[in-house]
Order: C-alpha cells, then structure tokens, then sequence
C-alpha cells in the first residue's frame, strides 16, 4: 500500500468513505507497513576482499538478491542498516559504505569501519538515514574496502565459532 | 571499476591478490572471494588485454595438480612429506613459486627449478599445524595448485 498526501478537510466538507479510506485507512496501512527489505547472510562461503577501493560485497545476481536491496519508496528518509562480524589478516582498516542507485552515499572512507592489529573478530554495526530520496525504485548495495591485507566477513559458512548471521536491511522512514 | 567474476570455489588462502597485483599493477584494486566465486577488481584503465590477463589467472587458480606423498606427518622436524607438481602446464617452465601458509598464516615462499617436468618441494617441521602449500606458475595464465599436509605433535 503506497502513501498519498492527505488533503487538508474544512468544516462542512464531507468525507467520503473514499476520502475517509484513502486518508486515513490506507495511509494508515502503508506507515504501518513501509516499503522494507532485509537479508539474512547464511552463505556457502564466508566474503574476503582485498580491495582497496569500495566494491560490492555481494550484489546478487538482480533485485532484491544477497546484499543488494531494492525498495520503491513514495518519497521521505530510508533507513539503512547492518550487522555483521568481520577479520582482518593484517593491521589494517576496515570500512563500510552503502552505494544507493550507483552512487556511494557516505563517500570518501565510508560510514564506518574498524582499525586493528590483526586482533580476533569484531562486530560492525550501523544504522544510516538516509534523507530525501525521490519517490521511485532505489537500489541499495553493501560495500566495503580494506586499506591493506584481506578483509573477512563471516557469513554464516560454519566456520568453527564464527558460523554467524549478518543482516543487511532496508526501510523507508517517512 | 570493471569486474571480473568467474564462478569457481575459491582455494583459501591463496595469493590471488598477489599475483593480480604483480600483473596489473595500478590496474587492479585487489581480489574479492565468496560464495559467488572469485572477483577481480580492475579500474577503468584496464583495457581488454587485462581484462583478459585477469580471467586467465582466476580461471587458473587451483587448476594445477599438486600431490603429496604424505597428508600428515610428524612435527618432530625429521618426518618428511613430498610435494610435487608434475602438471602439463608447467612442462615447458624453469621455475615455480611456491608459498606454504599454516593455520591460514603466511609461513614461507620462494620459487624452486622445474627439472623434467615437474617441481618438487619437501616438507618436515616443528610446528604442530595444517600447513597449505600452493605451487604456483611464474607466467602465462599464473596457474595453481594446493595440496594441504598436516604436521601433528610427537605422541
């Protein structure tokens, strides 16, 4: 159920059972249920890269696949957000971006990441508004980048104590 | 950015990156792995004969039959496991890389000479761990080989 502007009312004016369903119903059904996708990573193999510039980390195969999220909005803020747990192999610094329709939305290093020393495993999370997307088809892509040496996200591949399940999703907000 | 994909499981870990490095230098960004395959990354500089260079080497990973006489062996630095690589690829080579990771970490590398076809390397250790050999081409499509021995503690 896609959100319409509802139409300022005067006294006198009658509304409708159209008015009254377009209004209020089913705006009420579309901000109780917003545009929204989510996957949960529980792969064959965990992700490496090696990457120093931002690339996908999975995209799928088209919509709506692995990493890759698509959503139609009808105008507003999108939430974007992810879970996961990353390695690295060396000192280096791990960061994360989001490309939406082609374009990475934070830029230059990304939303966030981690700087190790090659220490164990570590969670990454992040929540990112996104503000005045058009109302349309977006498409939302996971990526990342390493500033050296590989890059590890478990993916759920049952690597021994890191058999773990991240989630990438996206909502619009308002 | 220009993607090259080939659809294949993944040795790990390997030198992918190192070898996509050495030949494309600046054209490359670094190498991908998941469950998708292997993924080269090379920039809009790379034209078609890198491009090309680039599927050649991913299609070459792990395409080279490495053997071991032993797939485990004792860490008591006697006990001896011996690798060889007598593939068709390497006929015509003088010499191969070599790299050997253990528990997944980086333990050594070189190169050896290639004499009658076929290369042939030899283990023996003190270290108690799975230790991955890859026996690599130095030319051409980079092709390689992995063979996994695994040194165990003195009983």
């Amino acid at each position: 159920m896609a959100w319409t502007a509802p139409t300022t009312r005067i006294t006198g004016e009658l509304i409708t059972a159209a008015i009254w369903n377009g209004d209020l119903v089913d705006n009420l059904d579309a901000l109780k249920d917003p545009p929204s996708e989510h996957y949960e990573l529980d792969e064959s193999a965990d992700y490496t890269t090696t990457s120093t510039s931002f690339v996908d980390v999975d995209a799928g195969t088209g919509a709506n696949t692995k990493l890759r999220r698509d959503i139609t909005t009808t105008g507003g803020d999108v939430f974007v957000g992810f879970t996961g747990l990353i390695d690295a192999s060396t000192t280096n610094i791990i960061t994360f971006d989001i490309d939406m329709d082609g374009a990475q939305v934070a830029g230059d290093n990304g939303i966030c990441g981690y700087g190790n020393d090659s220490n164990p495993s570590v969670t990454i999370s992040f929540c990112y508004l996104i503000t005045g997307v058009v109302a349309g088809t977006h498409t939302f892509k996971l990526q990342w980048r390493t500033s050296a040496g590989t890059a590890t996200l478990y993916a759920g591949a049952g690597t021994t104590n890191l058999d773990v399940h991240p989630q990438f999703w996206v909502r619009e907000m308002s | 950015m220009q993607d090259i994909l080939v659809v294949k499981t993944a040795v790990r870990p390997n030198n992918l990156d190192g070898v996509i490095r050495a030949a494309l230098g600046e054209k490359t960004t670094g190498v991908s792995i998941g469950p998708y395959g292997i993924r080269a990354h090379l920039t809009d500089a790379a034209d078609s004969a890198d491009l090309t260079l680039a599927t050649s080497v991913l299609n070459g990973h792990n395409s080279l039959t490495v053997e071991t006489d032993k797939s485990t062996i004792t860490a008591d630095n006697s006990d001896t496991a011996t690798i060889t690589c007598s593939d068709a690829a390497i006929a015509s080579d003088s010499d191969c890389d070599y790299a050997v990771w253990v528990d997944g970490v980086l333990f050594a590398s070189g190169s050896d000479s290639v004499v009658s076809g076929t290369v042939t390397l030899t283990l023996h250790t003190s270290v108690v761990g799975e230790f991955m050999i890859e026996i690599r081409r130095q030319t051409g499509d980079y092709a390689s080989g992995y063979v996994t021995v695994t040194a165990e503690a003195e009983s």
